[in-house]
């Protein structure tokens, strides 16, 4: 009997369950840790605008927010109408040459409480060229815009490819990658926007490409199972997902095409963590 | 709560361990204990009631390896020079785990590298068994057998205080140089003893003279056990074992050694009442183990450091009445295994993964078991078991390594593992023994099997991966067997046949790509409808002149599974007939060990057809007493003739030693 005992106060010993804390809700903070680019009056009303960026601009996708509200009463002008006008100005040669790059427009995001687009910088600043990237914006009292100077850098692996068409040598393409923004071990998302150039001031999405993709990790020669080729989304932007199976220095294979025609077939993204 | 039972165990720094019998005898009558003083290991095999019976003079240039291979059944996997995998009847690993005075114990590398049984020395070592059936329900689940070790434990004496001994040895054909010493102390309430064991070689030369590079090793082991008797029936024991491997080559395989650590430890209690004894054990043990490649050719070098921190209890009850003995048991243990791999591509940042991605093992068992004299000829054996727990991956990149392969959802598993045995004793005539035996058992996968990561087999070739969705390995087993004693003559047969649902084995996946350089792909464990396992293992022991003996020891093992296909690493029929002589002062022995040709391979496995093989061992002791002082001097020579040759079970194909001439001399005083 004794022994039931000890047997018994030993297993409940065993037994008892750990506790384990859930964790707190974190209050939404939408621009807390991300890159402020500017601050400035609007000249219409009170109101200000305070322009965000998940980073430091660089060639590829940038994610572009713009913050307005009435700086007395703090409500936000959610129904005003922005417009992205990125330019670059080169001097080529001695000649002044400029160009835009493919932009999404902002639209409100009510989560988020700000304006949300995104600009896709297709080359870096340099002595000879400069972005300015010039908000525009309209009420129903007024107009105006705000135009900030942006150094935008080239990452040490490249965000953007250009290239152009294998089947269509007159057809520029630029592809950039907007997702995993932070690379990890597992599964990621991984998303594309496709673009276009038309005319230097048009770089419009491309959509309805088939694009297949093959992580590789070129210094073991393995890939890694289970990936989901990206789809379109609209706006030029494609969505899949990509697998890493370890840390190191992967590649991301990509073949695009459109319908039966060829687009590129050689083109790989560099994702390193 | 790691902190803390390592915090529990540091208090108690130097813990031990007395077995349950010599306490029994111990109550019973101290004085008896004068005579239990083992200089040799006992090897015993419980399904053969030792009839093989080892008489060598103890030598320092013995291996717990060369002790596991006397076992009946027993074969080992090796890699190299050092820390053979022990095999019972064609199985290893989880499926013939080792266990160190009953404590759970798992090695922590991922290769195989560290057998637990690499973690006793031979000094340390009082005895080697096969626990199984109603034996093995206060032990662990396996499916095959508990390769159960003993170590040596402090004895109380009334007319001894001190007592000690060291030796020292050489082997030629690795340029291995040994020390050894042990000391006893004991009063009439306190007694402990100490040992420790140093071995150093060099690469060692195959049969033909042809050197084996990554050979080499290193070995530092030291154990410490203290009793004390509290009262007239209680007896406290700690033990502490540690161990340090360095610079430990494997020529089988791609990678070696830098240091392999173990830290063993527990304390325990065992109370004595008058038809009934209790014994509490509380243990922990941390092994580290760093295999590294920096000293071979390779594309791109790595680390694979791994660790594996196992903390347990349990609890064990003893009554005897009337020819009816039952036990009872409750088991915990805590396990938590983690292997990491670092590759480091020249100009490229390094690669970081998992191979076990931090797993915390829960388990708990109960098991009852009852040996009952039902006449004077008829013995039953019976027991149940049931063990119920979880394996959880603490680590959350381990979490998403899983679902970078398509394991989605899975964060571990949880398992509830019965198992049932029967054994039937039955004396035909004065002499003779049948014994028929029937169990089912279960096991879970090991950290390998169900979480393992990519982790190469150079064997095979393949990347293996875990499955945390396994079932169960399943194994019903038969026995039968017949044993006869006479004054003249010992012998005995035993069979057996294992029909094994869910047996886990790797499988390829084409539609994986390897993740090792140069591998042929990527082998996902799985459980096979069923796997069969039969064989016979006999033994026989004639002392047929004054002095001398003939022992033969035979076993054989054949595996197929479901689909008729045969069984990997399945050892072929082998047989070691050994003819010895022993007087007072002198001991000497020739041996032959053979091996049939094993043909019955698998390819998918990596393996080829092994040539049979025969042995020539001859050895020699001679003991002289001076004053208190015994002097043991050993010779041996092991392999005598330089074959050229390597075992089936030889990972890779790699050559056995050649001929090694082994000299030691043991000094021992009372």
């Amino acid at each position: 009997m004794k022994t039931n005992t000890i047997i018994l106060v030993l297993l409940l010993a065993i037994l008892a369950p750990s506790c384990q804390n859930d964790d707190d809700p974190i209050p939404f903070e939408p621009f807390k840790d991300i890159v402020k680019i500017m601050s400035s009056p609007t000249g219409l009303e009170a109101y200000k605008m305070e322009v965000y960026m998940n980073e430091d601009p660089f060639v590829g996708f940038n994610y572009v927010y713009v913050d307005i509200y009435d700086s007395i009463s703090g409500e936000k002008a959610s129904d005003w109408e922005v417009t992205y006008a990125p330019l670059m100005t080169m001097m080529m040669d001695g000649n002044i040459m400029k160009h835009t790059c493919p932009v999404e427009q902002p639209i409100y995001d009510t989560k988020l409480k700000a304006f949300s687009g995104a600009s896709v910088f297709i080359m870096p600043t340099t002595d000879m060229g400069n972005w300015a990237f010039e908000i525009k914006y309209k009420n129903t009292h007024g107009e105006g815009s705000v135009t900030v100077e942006l150094t935008v850098v080239e990452k040490s692996e490249p965000a953007l490819l250009s290239f152009l068409s294998e089947s269509n040598p007159d057809m520029k393409y630029f592809v950039a990658l907007i997702n995993p923004a932070t690379p990890d071990v597992g599964v990621n998302e991984f998303e594309l926007g496709i673009y276009t150039k038309e005319s230097m001031m048009s770089f419009p999405a491309a959509n309805g490409l088939t694009v297949t993709i093959e992580p590789e990790m070129p210094s073991m020669n393995h890939g890694s199972p289970d990936n989901v080729n990206p789809t379109g989304m609209g706006n030029g932007r494609y969505k899949g997902s990509v697998n890493f199976t370890m840390t190191g220095l992967w590649h991301v294979n990509m073949i695009i095409k459109e319908g039966t025609n060829m687009v590129a077939s050689d083109k790989y993204f560099v994702i390193e963590f | 709560m790691k902190a803390f039972v390592s915090l529990f165990f540091l208090i108690w720094l130097w813990p031990a361990f007395v077995s349950a019998q010599s306490n029994l005898k111990s109550k019973n009558s101290s004085d008896s204990l004068q005579t239990y003083h083992l200089k040799e290991v006992v090897v015993s095999n419980e399904a053969i009631d030792g009839v093989i019976s080892n008489k060598e003079k103890a030598s320092t240039t013995a291996n717990v390896d060369d002790y596991l291979k006397k076992l009946s059944g027993v074969d080992v996997i090796n890699r190299g020079a050092y820390a053979a995998e022990p095999v019972y009847r064609g199985m290893s690993g989880d499926r013939a785990p080792v266990t160190i005075n009953n404590m759970k114990i798992f090695g922590a590398c991922t290769d195989k590298m560290d057998p637990v049984s690499s973690y006793v020395s031979t000094n340390n070592l009082k005895s080697i068994a096969i626990v199984k059936d109603a034996n093995a329900a206060k032990t662990m689940n396996a499916t095959a057998g508990v390769i159960a070790f003993k170590t040596k434990s402090p004895v109380f004496n009334k007319n001894k205080v001190w007592s000690g001994q060291i030796g020292s040895g050489f082997k030629s054909v690795n340029n291995e140089y040994n020390g050894q010493f042990s000391t006893a102390y004991s009063k009439k309430k306190i007694a402990f003893r100490a040992n420790g064991t140093y071995r150093k070689a060099e690469n060692y030369i195959a049969g033909g003279g042809k050197e084996i590079q990554f050979s080499q090793y290193e070995k530092t082991n030291l154990a410490f056990s203290g009793s004390f008797l509290a009262n007239e029936n209680t007896i406290i024991n700690t033990a502490y074992i540690f161990d340090l491997a360095q610079n430990v080559g494997y020529p089988a395989l791609p990678m070696d050694v830098s240091t392999a650590r173990g830290n063993i430890y527990s304390i325990s209690i065992n109370t004595f009442f008058a038809n009934s004894q209790l014994e509490a054990k509380l243990y922990g043990n941390n092994i580290m183990h760093v295999m590294d490649d920096s000293q071979r050719t390779v594309v791109m070098h790595m680390d694979m450091p791994g660790w594996s921190n196992t903390y347990g209890a349990f609890i064990n009850w003893q009554k005897e009445t009337n020819g009816s003995t039952w036990e009872a048991s409750a088991d915990y243990y805590l396990n938590q295994s983690r292997a990491e791999m670092t590759m480091y591509p020249q100009g490229e940042i390094p690669m970081y993964m998992l191979t076990w991605p931090d797993v915390q093992k829960n388990s708990i068992s109960l098991a009852v078991s009852n040996k009952k004299q039902i006449n004077a000829s008829l013995l039953l054996s019976m027991s149940a078991r049931v063990e119920v727990g979880n394996n959880e991956v603490k680590d959350e990149f381990g979490i998403k390594q899983l679902q970078a392969i398509g394991i989605l959802g899975v964060t571990g598993n949880t398992f509830l593992l019965p198992s049932i045995s029967a054994k039937l004793v039955s004396n035909i005539g004065a002499n003779t023994k049948l014994n028929f035996a029937a169990s089912y058992g279960q096991r879970q996968a090991s950290v390998t099997e169900g979480f393992g990561y990519y982790i190469f087999n150079s064997q095979d070739n393949f990347d293996y991966v875990g499955d945390p969705k396994l079932n169960p390995e399943t194994a019903i087993k038969f026995e039968t067997g017949v044993s006869a004693e006479t004054k003249t003559v010992k012998w005995n047969l035993q069979t057996f046949g294992y029909y094994m649902p869910n047996y886990i084995i790797g499988e390829y996946r084409p539609e994986y790509s390897q993740m090792t350089i140069g591998a042929s792909g990527v082998k996902f464990y799985v459980n096979l409808p069923s796997a069969t396992l039969v064989g016979f293992e006999g033994g026989l022991g004639w002392p047929f002149a004054k002095k001398m003996h003939l022992t033969t020891q035979l076993q054989y093992t054949y595996g197929i599974d479901s689909e008729n296909d045969f069984l990997p690493m399945i050892p072929p029929l082998k047989n070691t007939l050994r003819v010895s002589y022993n007087n007072k002062q002198w001991a000497g022995g020739i041996e032959l060990r053979t091996a049939l040709a094993q043909n019955n391979i698998r390819e998918i496995y990596g393996e080829t057809a092994t040539p049979g093989y025969s042995i020539l061992n001859i050895d020699a002791g001679y003991d002289f007493k001076l004053d208190k002082t015994l002097l043991r001097l050993s010779l041996q020579a092991k392999n005598l003739l330089d074959q050229y040759y390597w075992d089936h079970l030889d990972f890779n194909t790699i050559p056995s030693p050649g001929r090694s001439i082994n000299f030691s001399i043991i000094m021992s005083w009372e």
